[in-house]
């Protein structure tokens, strides 16, 4: 026998899986020129184009990423978003008017207002997965109400309870909920990256967010035994903080985003098929530098450049494992299709990147 | 691989198919089928990136063409669905213009939109917010750079009978309180809390006259009296979130900055403001207003020093304006 398979290979013969990776064609130069008309016609007319605005720059992106030579789309209707949004700002309004006329019920409203958080999250998610296609097939979001009450209030009041201890549990379980109800063609995703791994990443955060105070707290312990040293003391401490800082933003966080997205991705399943995510460190947090930094300096107006960039960056990191050929996907979903429609319409709308 | 697909909205196989217009018509062509649409009943829309082409058709079902592929008469129908917004985002005339209407909205925003909101807004904060940060203020900076004050008894007896002299009631926003603090290492300074208290340092009390003094408290009492220091509140917070929407996601440390480049101090309208309000009520002391221009003088020994970030980058320029507006 020369085959071998690899321990954590559940299924006793795997058929080949076929990779098809994940292209982005969106250039920084064509994103501007929409992104900037958007800022000026959303500015101009007091964020009420902020819909349209916000339909072209999904529909940019959808259009942009591409699978096995076919592109996403993004059929959300600017009409709609205006409706939820306005919504969502009468509620907002409606709380701090409680606030300045009512201050003792503000806190009676804030813990009525409470339920509908996962409520408003829940008709986000599933307006967004309606409204994202691929080969002309819509994605579907399936989850209920008391799914996302116990993500959203549970977990998060967790959270806050623990003091931001369960934070990556709840950020896990954020994600499972995300992926886990999505469903294409009739398959569902599933999504189940183990906890220890996750709170491993976590951990390894804080630690590169604390290696210069680690490190500089011995050295500042070194040279206070000089009084040359105590005299330069503040300086350290300036160098100190700044260091800290960077290693928070330009390793710490990229490391965090490296790692939670490729456990996530590749403890995801959708049917037979696999998603491979290998996003490295090494190689995102030039990326993430550059950025800032471009952006900082142009007072902002980078922005569309480093979106395209992290966004090329993503897609060339990501690929689908295939077991058979995305046609297939299709063919053993058609009895399951179910009709999604009209029922498009009514919509809350949030911007929760998956 | 032809370079058009069909997909018909129900399944994901994907079609190689021809695509040909004849008069109103589309004409879609598989070996196995054909598909004829009225041509108002399709949509074209570019793709990102020279991406070619998505054909929506009205019935369902969408057609993905690569870019070389689509037929010039289709090209020519996609020119003519085009309206004025496509045409603003597609080209770089678009795109300066718009940058043009951005950069304006924003000197607008900044120099009038944010003045008149935070004048506006300043009476809606509740007494209890201003007092509560202006308590939290004062703490922080008594537990970090400010003193009791070392003035003798008889000194500050004497300030207090200034003090006395002030029309610290009509039309206060707030109860206008006088306190003594000791500031090793600062300059000479005064300055007023949200709501109503005037910390003098007592370097500026052994600096002035009693009647320079007399014009730098009105001059504080100016600012207690058009909320400014709420309002300067008003301005950064707003200043933090629109350069925190601009910066989106990348840095809290460029919105800080910013805000603190944009808001280091008081506008020079506030300034403005409060001399005035010194100068009324010098005159109606029967006082020279020009007693404030002489305590500025005194107070800013190094006028070429004057830098972005002075506490007080504007003092020459107040000066001047004093002297002109009550010459003599």
């Amino acid at each position: 026998m020369t085959t071998t398979i690899a321990p954590e290979t559940p299924v006793a013969s795997p058929p080949a899986l076929q990779e098809y990776p994940f292209q982005f064609t969106g250039l920084g130069s064509e994103y501007f020129r929409i992104w900037i008309v958007n800022l000026a016609l959303s500015l101009l007319s007091f964020g009420l184009y902020s819909p349209w605005a916000k339909v072209r720059r999904e529909k940019y992106f959808h259009h942009a990423t591409r699978l096995d030579n076919s592109c996403f789309d993004y059929h959300g209707k600017p009409l709609a978003i205006l409706k939820g949004r306005l919504i969502a700002w009468s509620l907002l309004a409606l709380l701090s008017l409680c606030n300045r006329f009512l201050p003792d019920f503000y806190l009676l409203a804030l813990i009525f207002c409470a339920p509908l958080l996962p409520w408003l999250l829940l008709r986000a998610f599933i307006f967004r997965a309606r409204n994202t296609s691929w080969r002309g097939l819509h994605f579907d979001f399936h989850a209920e109400y008391r799914d996302a009450a116990r993500v959203f209030l549970g977990w998060g009041g967790l959270t806050i309870v623990t003091l931001g201890l369960a934070l990556p549990a709840f950020l896990r379980e954020v994600k499972r909920f995300q992926i886990d109800h999505l469903s294409y063609g009739g398959f569902h995703l599933h999504c189940n990256p183990p906890l220890g791994t996750t709170y491993a990443i976590f951990g390894r955060a804080i630690l590169f967010t604390l290696a210069p105070v680690l490190l500089g707290a011995a050295l500042v312990a070194a040279a206070g035994a000089t009084d040359w040293g105590r005299e330069q003391a503040p300086i350290y401490i300036t160098i100190l903080a700044i260091a800290t800082y960077g290693s928070a933003l330009f390793i710490a966080r990229p490391y965090l985003n490296v790692r939670l997205a490729n456990l996530n991705w590749n403890h995801t399943r959708f049917a037979a098929h696999r998603i491979l995510s290998r996003q490295q460190l090494r190689t995102l947090a030039p990326i993430v530098l550059i950025n800032t930094v471009l952006v900082i300096a142009t007072f902002g107006f980078f922005r569309p450049w480093a979106q395209v960039r992290l966004a090329r960056y993503r897609a060339a990191h990501t690929a689908l494992l295939l077991s058979g050929t995305l046609d297939d996907l299709h063919g053993q979903a058609l009895s399951e299709q179910r009709a999604i429609g009209e029922e498009l319409g009514d919509a809350f709308d949030f911007d929760l990147a998956l | 691989m032809s370079g058009a697909a069909y997909y018909d909205g129900q399944s994901t196989r994907r079609w190689e198919i021809q695509l040909e217009r004849n008069a109103d018509e589309l004409l879609i062509r598989h070996p196995e089928w054909e598909r004829r649409i009225h041509i108002s009943q399709i949509r074209l829309e570019r793709l990102p990136g020279g991406g070619g082409y998505v054909l929506h058709l009205a019935q369902g079902g969408r057609c993905e063409i690569s870019a070389g592929a689509l037929p010039p008469e289709l090209q020519q129908l996609h020119a003519a669905q085009l309206g004025w917004l496509d045409f603003l985002h597609a080209h770089w005339a678009g795109a300066l213009l718009a940058l043009g209407v951005c950069l304006l909205l924003a000197a607008i925003a900044y120099f009038h939109g944010l003045p008149w909101f935070s004048r506006a807004t300043a009476p809606l904060i509740p007494d209890s917010v201003v007092a509560s940060l202006s308590r939290n203020t004062l703490a922080a900076l008594d537990a970090t750079r400010l003193a009791p004050s070392r003035l003798e008894a008889k000194a500050r007896q004497q300030v207090e009978n200034q003090w006395q002299r002030l029309d610290t009631r009509s039309q206060m926003p707030f109860p206008a309180r006088l306190a003594f603090r000791d500031a090793p290492g600062m300059e000479a300074n005064a300055f007023a809390l949200p709501d109503g208290e005037i910390i003098v340092f007592d370097d500026l009390i052994r600096q002035l006259s009693a009647e320079e003094l007399l014009a730098v408290l009105a001059h504080e009492l100016g600012h207690v009296r058009h909320r400014h220091a709420v309002q300067q509140l008003i301005r950064t917070s707003v200043l933090a979130a629109a350069s925190a929407s601009l910066f989106g996601d990348y840095s809290s440390l460029a919105t800080g900055l910013g805000t603190l480049l944009l808001t280091a101090d008081y506008s020079r309208e506030m300034e403005f403001e409060a001399d005035d309000f010194s100068a009324r009520q010098l005159s109606r002391l029967g006082l020279p207003p020009l007693l404030l221009a002489s305590a500025l003088g005194k107070l800013d020994p190094h006028p070429e020093e004057a830098s972005l970030l002075a506490s007080h980058p504007q003092t020459q320029e107040r000066i001047r304006r004093l002297q002109a507006i009550f010459p003599g």
